[in-house]
C-alpha cells in the first residue's frame, strides 16, 4: 500500500484495527515481489544471452526494514555464482574452448522458494481477512 | 450509580479494554506474518554479500503459532464484541422509558 494513502480519523479501537490491514497489505505485495522474482529466474532458466553480456544470473528477493521508516521493503539482488558450463561447441553463445555457460537458476530451488512465498502470501492474507472480518464486527456493536 | 453503570470497573468498560487488547495482539500477529519471509533479523539490510547468501526462509512452527493465536484472537475479539453489544443493549433498555 503507498504511504500517501492515509486512513483518516477513526477512534481508537478501530484505528487500531486498521493498522494490520496496512501491515498485511505490505506483506502481501512483499510476497508478489518474490513471486516476480521466482517467475522471472524460471522463465529465464535457460536464457544464455543477456543485455548486460553473459548468461542470465538469478535474482534474490530480500526484505528487511528500511533503515529509515521501518517500512518492510523489498528488494532484488542478484545471485553472482557461476552457472553451469556445457560443452556445445555449435551453440552461438560458446566460449572459444566451445563451451557454453548457462543460468545458475535451479528449477527444484525455486520451486521451493515459490512454496514459500505462496504459503506466507496465504498467511498474510488470512491475517488481512480476519483484520477485516473484526472491523465489521466492532462496527456493529 | 452511573460510575457502576459506566465506571472503570464496569462490565462495558471491561469489556472494551478486553477488544482494545484483542486489537493489539492481532496488531502484533500481522507484523509477525508481514515479516514471516523477512531473511535476518537485523534491521537494516545486510551487505550485498550477506544477501546474495540470505535464502528466503520461513520458520515453519512459528508461523503456525502466530496463524493458531490468530484464530484464537478473532474469535477472543468476537466474543467480546457480541458481549459488549449484549451490555449495550441491556443497558439501553434499562434506561429507556417503558410507557
Amino acid at each position: 500500500m503507498p504511504d500517501h494513502v492515509r486512513f483518516p480519523f477513526f477512534p481508537r479501537p478501530i484505528r487500531q484495527l486498521l493498522g494490520p490491514l496496512r501491515t498485511s497489505a505490505a506483506g502481501m505485495a512483499a510476497q508478489q515481489r518474490f513471486l516476480e522474482v521466482i517467475a522471472a529466474n524460471i522463465a529465464n532458466a535457460e536464457t544464455t544471452r543477456t543485455p548486460e553480456g553473459g548468461a542470465y544470473r538469478r535474482a534474490v528477493a530480500v526484505t528487511g526494514r528500511d533503515p529509515e521508516t521501518g517500512a518492510l521493503a523489498t528488494r532484488t539482488v542478484a545471485d553472482e555464482r557461476p552457472g553451469r558450463r556445457v560443452y556445445d561447441p555449435g551453440h552461438p553463445d560458446a566460449d572459444a574452448d566451445g563451451f557454453v555457460e548457462y543460468p545458475n537458476v535451479d528449477i527444484n530451488n525455486e520451486l521451493v522458494d515459490l512454496m514459500l512465498a505462496r504459503r506466507v502470501h496465504e498467511a498474510n492474507a488470512t491475517v488481512f481477512q480476519a483484520a477485516k472480518s473484526m472491523l465489521r464486527r466492532a462496527l456493529e456493536i | 450509580m452511573l460510575k457502576a453503570l459506566f465506571g472503570p470497573t464496569s462490565l462495558t468498560s471491561m469489556l472494551r479494554g478486553g477488544l482494545e487488547e484483542a486489537g493489539a495482539t492481532h496488531r502484533v500477529i500481522a507484523d509477525r506474518v508481514a515479516n514471516a519471509l523477512t531473511a535476518s533479523s537485523s534491521t537494516d539490510f545486510s551487505t550485498e554479500l550477506e544477501a546474495q547468501a540470505a535464502k528466503p526462509r520461513v520458520d515453519e512452527e512459528d508461523l503456525q503459532r502466530d496463524m493458531t493465536a490468530l484464530a484464537d484472537t478473532e474469535l477472543r475479539y468476537e466474543a467480546e464484541a457480541k458481549l459488549l453489544q449484549a451490555a449495550y443493549a441491556q443497558l439501553r433498555s434499562a434506561i429507556r422509558e417503558h410507557a
